[in-house]
């Protein structure tokens, strides 16, 4: 018995983290696109592709804590909308800019929560909830702006730091959008992981039924990670707002593809129970590689989102395949 | 087609098959003699699953033959089997839950007239099987609003339909109360006589002596002995199922606790009812007791405990744990409480079998309970699991893989492990050993008392007999949903009496 612990030890070996495989997937893509258009490696143009596609990265990290809990949400780029048109509102009616960024994320929180109490009290699946969700927060935000462009114009809003900032003006070595960026992704996976309540959200995605009968208020915590799905879509909404400086209606329509797409392709499974926060960036990285790459290599961008679909499909049949040998190992 | 060899045999010989590093079968070799129940018997891992496989066309052995009306198979596929007449029931229900009983009675064979399917051809022929087999549903009703033990019958029926030559059943009452398995029973003997040889697979050595005339009992992939039921007493079969030394650590391990003097009520229930079938249940249990429920299924019983955690609902009637005064019962709250329940459905509802057995550990200590820091972290969950593993002398490579792997024995332990890490007051067990093979509930039994005699309370209800007779300091017999007496130190005949009175 006493040699039990120490045995263990012994046997614990460096293990490559599950992230590996995807991070040299992208790697190669980089070297692909790199080797065909030197150009493409410039740091300016990777650090700009970083840049431009940071805030899908960033719902990518937020929708994984769904997916490991088990669920989808459809409607998060609509809350996206409208969240950044509620802060580009209250900004051109003379709100204070900080003041109105929170009444934006607040919105978006909202929305979310909206999604988490239907799904519980409704008892439907989220992705069910949200197909329906998804056109409210859309016609409330076509609604309330004449399916117009939400763009403030005023010097006081446009000169603010918040605006320079994430515009640009400022000159960084880094885009602060990606840096921004980074720093939730470093909460998102710590709140996954070294949490009790990331450990129930997983709890919760591994078998619901056994998550209720340990004690766990899986209730509570389905509308808790909806409301935080709302909060960063919020949050995504108001950077979105600040990067580009406008809103307009079609915001947010075309994200549920990369931002899914890049969850799923940086290895969280569509199951739920098991979910990696740094998988969906590297994920997110691959989707904006293969958007931008196919322009730089002088294909018609149309075929953009058919390689995306083909490398979906390989990234799942791969892990399929993973998946599948460990099983017979067994 | 039957006739052609009434006296025939079944022979198998050498055969094995290996899986990763476990050797299932182990040069196997064994005659079934036809027109006789047989009966196979033996531990979860003996070989019993592996060997109905082989036979059913499920699994290709990786050596041995196969030897059938005299002519010998190196292996039996799926279409060999149907062509030889071996029909398998499967332990697991492999029904169809949202269509139809006459459906799942034929499936992918549905007779056909033409290219449409002939539903009243197949009424014609499934009527007089399922009367047979005293089962009395209605063909179009479906299949998943039926009870668990109707369903488990239609299986049965599904295989009987085909009239097969050699009728292969896997714990085919499992999910039967006592009346509907002596029912079964009665047409497995019968089933000879029509000329279908049956193999018989059960961990309850109850039926197999009453239904077999031949049992076989295998250990580690090989026979141990084959030989008439006459000839044989429940003590030799089950000392060939564990081997002669474990036989006698299990008599010691079920042994009652004597002298140990029951401490404070740390459950009063009086007149429980709930929405289901549970009606009037009042009920006390001590510190440091164990305290058995008896009942049929459907008697309430399989629910009470259940009912008791606050996974199903209770409709009336007064709870007190510890001295507390329960008014709303959650699961939430009997983990704030310190009630643990080892549900019935380990692999459905007790374990996230796909996670590591460290995370599993920490499912109600860091998932349910909400004492100590918010903060966690990968080492401290291995650690605690490594603490309970050594605790428990729960077998596992190491506390990474998934709980899975491990054997329903094992499995349990982690389950129980679980919940004894919050040291409850009060431990609900309901039915711990199903699908636990003998050698570990001779553990687990040993493990229930030594939670008891740490002054916890524990309500145990089984589905068998023998097991609350031996470990129980009392019992409560439920009837109809009602509590209607409690027992002590009665022998397994009189209980199963005052059950079914």
């Amino acid at each position: 018995m006493s040699t039990t612990p120490s045995g263990a030890k012994s046997r614990k070996r460096f293990k490559l983290p599950e992230e590996t495989s995807v991070l040299i997937a992208l790697i190669v893509l980089i070297g692909i696109v790199g080797a065909l258009r030197p150009t493409f490696l410039k740091p300016v143009n990777l650090l700009n592709l970083a840049a431009s596609y940071a805030i899908a990265a960033l719902i990518a990290g937020c929708i994984v804590f769904l997916l490991s809990m088990g669920e989808i949400d459809l409607s998060f780029g609509w809350i996206l909308n409208l969240s950044a048109v509620v802060a580009g509102l209250s900004m051109i009616a003379g709100i204070p800019v900080w003041i109105a960024i929170v009444l934006g994320i607040a919105a978006g929180t909202v929305m979310g929560a909206l999604n988490g109490l239907l799904t519980v009290f409704m008892r439907l699946p989220l992705i069910i909830v949200t197909l329906g969700t998804a056109s409210v927060f859309q016609g409330i935000s076509l609604i309330s702006n004449n399916s117009g462009s939400v763009v403030p114009t005023d010097k006081k809003i446009t000169e603010h730091i918040f605006f320079r900032a994430l515009g640009g003006s400022i000159d960084t070595p880094v885009p602060i959008i990606l840096i921004f960026v980074l720093l939730a992704f470093v909460v998102l996976h710590l709140t996954l992981h070294k949490t009790r309540f990331g450990y129930r959200i997983l709890a919760i995605g591994s078998n619901p039924e056994a998550a209720r009968l340990a004690g766990i208020p899986t209730k509570k915590i389905k509308i808790q990670v909806c409301a935080l799905m709302g909060a960063v879509s919020g949050v995504g909404g108001v950077l979105f707002l600040g990067f580009r400086g406008a809103v307009d209606p079609s915001t947010g329509g075309q994200m549920l593809l990369p931002v899914v797409a890049a969850a799923i392709i940086g290895g969280t499974p569509l199951s739920g129970g098991a979910g990696t926060v740094w998988g969906s960036l590297i994920g997110a990285m691959i989707v904006g590689v293969i958007g931008v790459g196919v322009v730089f290599i002088g294909i018609d961008a149309v075929w953009g989102t058919l390689v995306t679909g083909l490398v979906i499909l390989f990234a799942i049949g791969v892990d399929q395949i993973v998946r599948v040998r460990k099983k017979r190992a067994i | 087609m039957g006739n052609s060899y009434p006296h025939g045999v079944i022979s198998v010989r050498s055969l094995s098959k290996r899986y990763g590093g476990v050797q299932a079968l182990n040069s196997l070799d064994l005659d079934l003699e036809r027109n006789i129940v047989h009966a196979i018997v033996g531990e979860n891992g003996a070989g019993k699953s592996t060997f109905m496989k082989i036979l059913s066309g499920g699994v290709t052995p990786d050596s041995g033959t196969i030897t059938i009306d005299e002519v010998s198979y190196p292996e039996i596929t799926v279409a060999l089997a149907k062509k030889l007449g071996i029909g398998i029931m499967y332990q697991e229900l492999r029904l169809f839950q949202h269509r139809d009983v006459l459906t799942n009675l034929f499936p992918d064979r549905e007779i056909l007239r033409g290219p449409f399917i002939n539903r009243k051809k197949m009424e014609e022929i499934a009527r007089p099987v399922l009367q047979s087999i005293g089962l009395d549903v209605d063909l179009y009703s479906t299949l998943g609003d039926l009870a668990i033990s109707d369903q488990q019958l239609i299986e049965l029926a599904r295989v009987i339909i085909e009239k097969p030559k050699l009728l292969i059943l896997d714990e085919p009452t499992s999910a039967l109360n006592a009346r509907e398995s002596d029912r079964l029973l009665e047409l497995v003997r019968q089933l000879p006589s029509q000329g279908t040889t049956v193999l018989y697979v059960s961990h309850r050595l109850d039926e197999v002596f009453s239904v077999a005339n031949q049992i076989s009992v295998m250990r580690n992939g090989s026979l141990v002995f084959s030989r008439p039921t006459t000839e044989l007493s429940r003590a030799d079969v089950i000392a060939g199922i564990v081997g002669e030394e474990k036989s006698e650590r299990m008599n010691r391990a079920t042994k009652k606790s004597v002298g140990g003097s029951a401490g404070a009520n740390v459950l009063e229930v009086t007149n429980l009812r709930n929405f289901g079938q549970i009606n009037d249940v009042s009920l006390t249990v001590r510190a440091g007791e164990i305290v058995g429920v008896a009942g049929l299924i459907g008697s309430g019983a399989d629910e009470l405990l259940e009912t008791l955690f606050g996974a199903k609902e209770k409709a009336g009637g007064n709870v007190i744990v510890e001295g507390k005064s329960q008014r709303t019962l959650s699961p939430q709250n009997s983990v704030r409480d310190r009630v643990a329940l080892v549900p019935a459905d380990r692999k459905r509802v007790g374990l996230m079998m796909e996670r590591s057995v460290s995370d599993n550990f920490s499912h109600v200590a860091v998932g349910g309970h909400t004492h100590g820091t918010t903060l966690i972290s990968r080492s401290g969950l291995a650690e605690r699991a490594q603490r309970l593993v050594e605790r428990f002398g729960v077998k596992t490579e190491n506390v990474n893989i998934s709980v899975g792997n491990l054997s329903g024995g094992n499995q349990q332990k982690v389950v129980i492990g679980k919940w004894l890490e919050i040291n409850p007051g009060l431990v609900l067990l309901d039915d711990p050993t199903r699908g636990v093979d003998i050698g570990a509930k001779s553990e687990l039994f040993s493990l229930i008392r030594e939670i008891a005699d740490s002054g916890k309370g524990v309500l145990f209800r089984s589905t068998e007999i023998a097991e609350l007779t031996s470990i129980c300091d009392r019992i409560y017999v439920i009837k109809n949903g009602i509590s209607t007496q409690e027992v002590s130190d009665v022998d397994e005949a009189e209980l199963i009496k005052l059950i079914n009175e």
